[in-house]
């Protein structure tokens, strides 16, 4: 038992930064009615912004075109480098409040998600742009000396320093929204918003605050947990954001004492599951510590019922507009004609572009299926893509499957996933599903990615899938010495075609009509009939469907694939792009593929402007992008173009 | 002997934590009746409705459509067994066009044809002259190609009760549709939904506007403080002075004794 | 009583509604120092919308709203509140999670007495430690206005006093309108679904048909002229 003892002791550090990051997280809902999933992130930039400062004296600037770093001498002591990082902290904070999430005050939860999911991705990508090296092992902080608790029991004290400072912050901030003014004046607005204006309370001013303070104590959690363990750009967001937003429902984000509990609770077992490893036979290997916040987050929402608190504010903003399609026959097919030329007569590195931009057109028409047309919202569509990348790898390579039939089982198994994630998506809508689905995408990924069984060893660069061929035409990318080879794009551009088909022709069809019923009010879709619930289903089954055909293309093209292929963070930057495209609509999905980092917009401006894009850069603007979107044209690229064609339509015509 | 009602609310109570918006409440709809369902603000008529249509439990009590207990009936189940409501709120789909509207609510193919509509999608004719003789019943089958958001407050409230019809209900909840519509619209509605009734559609109507609910309704039940306080004929309710003062403000049972005075 | 000069509330031509859309068309109305103006009308006239509108809480589509001389900006609603409006909204816009003295506190403002406010409602004072949730609808409408006095306001709008209160309640509460209105030189305007009662204690009244002001008079002329009202309340052709 003593094992245990110890595992348990070990995890209070690990608990305690999920503890704060959930509190954290509780506090800027309740300032805002935003559920941040970008908090990590801001906690990620503040420890680089801190050890780049103890290392050699450099601040780092997160704006392109200005001056990236102020030198600033020598390495930097503790106290003025730990001023410094929270003053950013609280500058970061108060930015993203008053540049993205004020103007979104009155937007629908998608917008809010979205918008997050931008800042996400954009503070990540500009940790990748401004930090050489990004894996970091910084020195330990807080006291780490072994403290002998009983005999045969001995842990580093650093962990209950952290769990220490996370129990003294739940009490500090039950005592402010106790006692304070400020603190009743933010739980009044939280209830009910009219309410507080009417009392001459402003709700805005009190959620810049809420922001400010929640920064603040993501930039003091990034510092003090980055000795804990390796410091990485997605430390914060994949290892304690989801934890933390489990805590956090359980804690109905609303109360910071059970948040705190819950979250160094779950950072405990977690510990503990070393040891069970050795002492369960059965217990898996690899997921398992990724498995029980998924498992606390379902069991929060669907099971204790838990939701979050609905906040007193009018929404008056609406989800993007879902089109009918007027593409005819004669468009569609000179599209695909052009596309299918076009890999025979451009050269290689356009080829690649242009894959890898239909390729994202597929996984965004995934989502024009469950969030276009249902009002859903799904951040593990990646994970379903990779699923089916792996069952591709066993069908074909170990089973020996042929090829269309092989690619469609793995889509099969992809959607079996589908259903099985949307099956929450019976009890929790909106930005707990957002939840739901983040902390299931990030249980496939370890769950079954990691596993060496499913998705072999990382050193042999994962499994490989065999190439593609039809009636003895080989359809693959790469046959000895022959690269880039066009038969490979003419069936991307083939697949991306039938379903192109398939989704325009969904919007007009019963299924169709029912899903947007159900988007646009549940209560009115049960009350004329519509089965809500099948209705749900069917629109999870079927998005996760196109995306694991997304996931097969993916892994042919590339020919082997890894646990990194289908990473969490390109589960949000498909969410990303695709929403920048617009994500009601088929030409949204196909704009989201042209615009897509690596795809042919970027590959297009760099072959124009010159070198000079990364990966990174393009994320960075993407994400930039996103929120932009969120913020000015919910209705993506498409929704602008369509408005300025009726526009002109209506202008060119006297009225 | 009496005939079987088609509705029919047995000692139904609702609570919202704590609070009894209805308490045992009864009422029956006949075939082929318009029942009004009348009573201040706040009185318990949308929740009692929401009970009927399954959209809150309830917490005593039974209700009956066809004989059949709801009580374990989705909202979705109740309307397909003819059980249709409206809403107080506008509660159109508004990406979908007027005759997608009525679409949605109902076609019921089976699940061969939904999934091969995503490889051809196709309306049958009957489908369309099904959904355009809903809209024509209420008058506005020159809306069918327009969205939601291009057409009038009166406008929608009728496609409201196209939708419902759509579905062929057995028995139509309308939940206020006349609010938000000025007087001639009012009186409109009133005559449609005589119509609809001589047509065989039985309906419980709740509304505020007296005007309209004591001209269309074969039977009156007045509600206060969730409770049903009178039940009858409007010209019996309406002549109930005492239930009248009591529960729908003294000044407004002056003007009632007025508009029976004038007409006889 | 109707110096216009020195109006509390000045609203002209004002459009009101909800996207765009006006529910309230072209209205006019003054509330002047120490005066209790009722608004009337049937459900669905846009009396609320009115209220919500004056305190920045909604957009005017179109005209003016003037609060103590000053024109509302909706995007800084709570400046009006600072200024001296107070609002009880139709469903008493109450925390419910808070306690019913929190509530006050929030209520409170530099300056104004909270056990003055508090005497009005000496029913109150017992219950100070009680969620608001927890009390009952009367107890919480004297909360909402006692909340709302705790400000020291000079212009009180009040939506549907008496929804979902008993009649004997409402009996007690509404004439305290005018006593607040006599003690404090406080502009009131009232929105209620009690014709009779809110004449008998208001100065004047508007009636609201359809969005618009059917009829403009001094409240006791009203109590005398009751042809004016039905025909606001049935239709003309009710008669």
């Amino acid at each position: 038992m003593t094992d245990y003892a110890f595992y348990l002791l070990l995890g209070s550090g690990a608990g305690a930064v999920i503890a704060m990051l959930g509190m954290g997280l509780v506090l800027t809902y309740r300032g805002s009615g935003v559920v941040n999933f970008a908090y990590g992130a801001i906690a990620t930039w503040v420890a680089y912004v801190f050890y780049g400062l103890r290392a050699d004296g450099d601040y780092v600037l997160p704006f392109p075109g200005l001056p990236e770093r102020i030198d600033g001498g020598d390495e930097m002591a503790f106290v003025p480098a730990i001023a410094i990082s929270l003053a950013t902290a609280a500058a970061l904070g108060l930015l993203v409040y008053a540049f993205v999430f004020r103007p979104l005050r009155l937007a629908p939860a998608l917008a809010k998600v979205v918008a997050s999911v931008g800042v996400l991705v954009a503070v990540l990508a500009m940790v990748q742009l401004r930090f050489e090296s990004t894996i970091l092992s910084p020195a330990k902080i807080l006291p780490s000396e072994p403290v002998t608790i009983a005999r045969d029991l001995t842990v580093p004290r650093d962990g209950f320093w952290l769990a220490g400072i996370a129990i003294t912050l739940a009490i500090a901030l039950w005592a402010v929204y106790r006692f304070t003014r400020f603190g009743l004046a933010t739980r009044a607005a939280a209830e009910d918003e009219r309410g507080a204006i009417t009392l001459g309370l402003s709700p805005d001013a009190l959620a810049a605050l809420n922001w400010t303070a929640a920064a603040v104590v993501a930039g003091a959690v990034g510092i003090l947990a980055s000795p804990l363990t390796q410091l990485s750009p997605l430390l914060f967001t994949a290892l304690y954001l989801v934890p933390a937003l489990g805590a956090a429902l359980i804690g109905r984000f609303t109360s910071f004492g059970v948040t705190c509990a819950a979250g160094l609770a779950i950072g405990m077992v977690q510990s503990t599951f070393v040891q069970l490893q050795v002492d369960v036979s059965w217990w898996p290997e690899i997921g398992a510590r990724e498995g029980l916040p998924f498992l606390a987050i379902v069991g929060a929402l669907v099971l204790l019922g838990s939701r979050l608190p609905t906040r007193g504010s009018i929404e008056i903003a609406r989800l993007p507009r879902a089109p009918i399609a007027r593409a005819r026959a004669a468009e569609l097919g000179l599209g695909y004609a052009a596309t299918v030329a076009a890999f025979f007569i451009l050269p290689g590195g356009w080829r690649i572009a242009l894959l890898t931009s239909l390729i994202a057109a597929v996984l965004a028409l995934s989502l024009v299926v469950l969030t276009g047309f249902l009002g859903q919202i799904s951040l593990a569509q990646m994970a379903f893509a990779g699923i089916a990348g792996f069952a591709l790898a066993r069908f074909a390579d170990d089973m020996r499957i042929p090829f269309p039939i092989a690619p469609l089982l793995a889509a099969l198994v992809a959607t079996a996933f589908g259903l099985l994630v949307g099956l929450p998506a019976l009890r929790v809508r909106g930005i707990n599903l957002a939840i739901v689905t983040l902390a299931g995408g990030v249980a496939i990924q370890e769950f079954v990615f990691k596993n060496p069984d499913y998705t072999g060893s990382i050193a042999g660069g994962g499994v490989r899938i065999p190439k593609p061929e039809l009636f003895g035409i080989d359809l693959g990318l790469t046959v000895k010495g022959a690269l880039f080879r066009p038969a490979f794009g003419v069936m991307v551009t083939t697949v991306l075609l039938v379903l192109v088909v398939a989704v325009m022709n969904l919007r007009r069809a019963t299924l169709g009509r029912r899903m947007l019923a159900v988007r646009a009010n549940e209560r009115a879709a049960a009350a004329a009939g519509i089965d809500v619930a099948r209705t749900k289903l069917v629109a999870f089954a079927l998005s996760a469907f196109v995306a694991g055909v997304g996931g097969t293309l993916i892994g042919y093209r590339f020919g082997t694939i890894s646990d990194a292929s289908y990473g969490l963070f390109a589960s949000l930057t498909v969410l990303a792009f695709a929403y920048i495209g617009g994500i009601a609509s088929v030409g949204g999905a196909l704009i989201a593929g042209a615009v897509t980092s690596g795809g042919i917009f970027f590959f297009a401006t760099q072959e124009i402007v010159g070198r000079g894009s990364s990966a990174n850069l393009e994320l960075f603007i993407g994400g930039v992008a996103l929120v932009a979107m969120a913020v000015l044209n919910p209705e993506g690229i498409a929704g602008a173009l369509r408005q300025s064609r009726a526009s002109r339509f209506l202008e060119g015509r006297p009225r | 002997m009496r005939a079987a009602a088609l509705l029919e609310c047995v000692d139904v109570s609702v609570n919202y934590g704590g609070v009894c918006a209805v308490d045992r409440a009864s009422l029956a709809v006949e075939p082929g009746q318009l029942v009004g369902l009348i009573g201040p603000n706040g009185a318990g008529k949308t929740s009692l409705v929401d009970a009927i249509s399954g959209f809150v439990p309830i917490s005593t009590g039974r209700v009956l459509f066809d004989g059949v207990d709801l009580a374990r009936s989705k909202p979705h189940q109740r309307a397909r067994a003819g059980l249709v409501r409206t809403f107080q709120s506008l509660e159109l789909f508004d990406d979908l066009s007027v005759r997608d509207n009525l679409l949605a609510a109902s076609e019921r193919p089976p699940w061969w044809r939904l999934a091969g509509e995503v490889a051809w999608p196709r309306l049958g004719r009957d489908q369309l002259a099904e959904i355009d003789g809903a809209l024509e019943s209420v008058g506005i089958a020159e809306l069918a190609g327009r969205s939601p958001g291009e057409i009038s407050q009166g406008q929608r409230k009728l496609v409201a009760v196209a939708r419902a019809l759509a579905t062929h209900p057995k028995l139509l909840l309308l939940d206020e549709p006349a609010s938000g519509l000025d007087t001639d619209e009012s009186a409109e509605l009133g005559r449609r939904l005589r119509t609809l009734l001589d047509r065989g559609t039985s309906m419980l109507l709740v509304d505020h506007d007296m005007g309209l609910v004591l001209e269309v309704c074969d039977h009156l039940v007045v509600l206060d403080f969730g409770r049903v306080i009178a039940t009858g004929p409007p010209s019996v309710v309406r002549g109930d002075r005492s239930v009248i003062e009591a529960y729908l403000g003294e000044s407004l049972a002056d003007t009632l004794d007025r508009v029976d005075g004038d007409a006889t | 009583m109707t110096d216009h000069g020195g109006a509390l509330l000045k609203v002209s031509g004002l459009d009101a509604g909800y996207l765009g859309v006006p529910v309230v068309r072209g209205l006019d109305l003054t509330v002047g120092p120490g005066e209790v103006v009722a608004l009337l009308g049937p459900n669905g006239a846009g009396k609320t919308t009115t209220l919500l509108t004056i305190s920045g809480l909604l957009p005017a589509i179109a005209g003016s709203v003037k609060v103590l001389g000053e024109p509302v900006n909706p995007r800084r609603a709570h400046r009006v509140a600072r200024r001296g409006l107070a609002h009880v909204l139709e469903r008493r816009g109450l925390f419910y999670g808070l306690t019913a003295r929190e509530n006050l506190r929030l209520g409170h403002r530099g300056g104004a007495d909270l056990a003055r406010a508090l005497d009005y409602f000496p029913a109150l004072v017992p219950l100070l430690d009680r969620q608001a949730g927890l009390l009952s609808g009367g107890e919480q409408q004297m909360l909402a206005l006692a909340r709302a006095l705790a400000g020291a306001p000079r212009l009180l709008l009040v939506d549907e006093l008496s929804l979902g209160l008993a009649p004997i309640i409402v009996e007690t509460l509404l004439p305290l309108m005018r006593t607040i209105a006599h003690d404090t030189g406080t502009g009131v305007l009232l929105v209620e679904q009690h014709v009779h009662q809110a004449l008998e204690i208001s100065d004047r009244a508007y009636v609201l048909v359809h969005g618009e002001v059917a009829v403009a008079a001094a409240s006791d002329e009203l109590v005398r002229r009751r042809d004016m009202l039905e025909v606001s309340y049935l239709g003309e052709n009710a008669l």
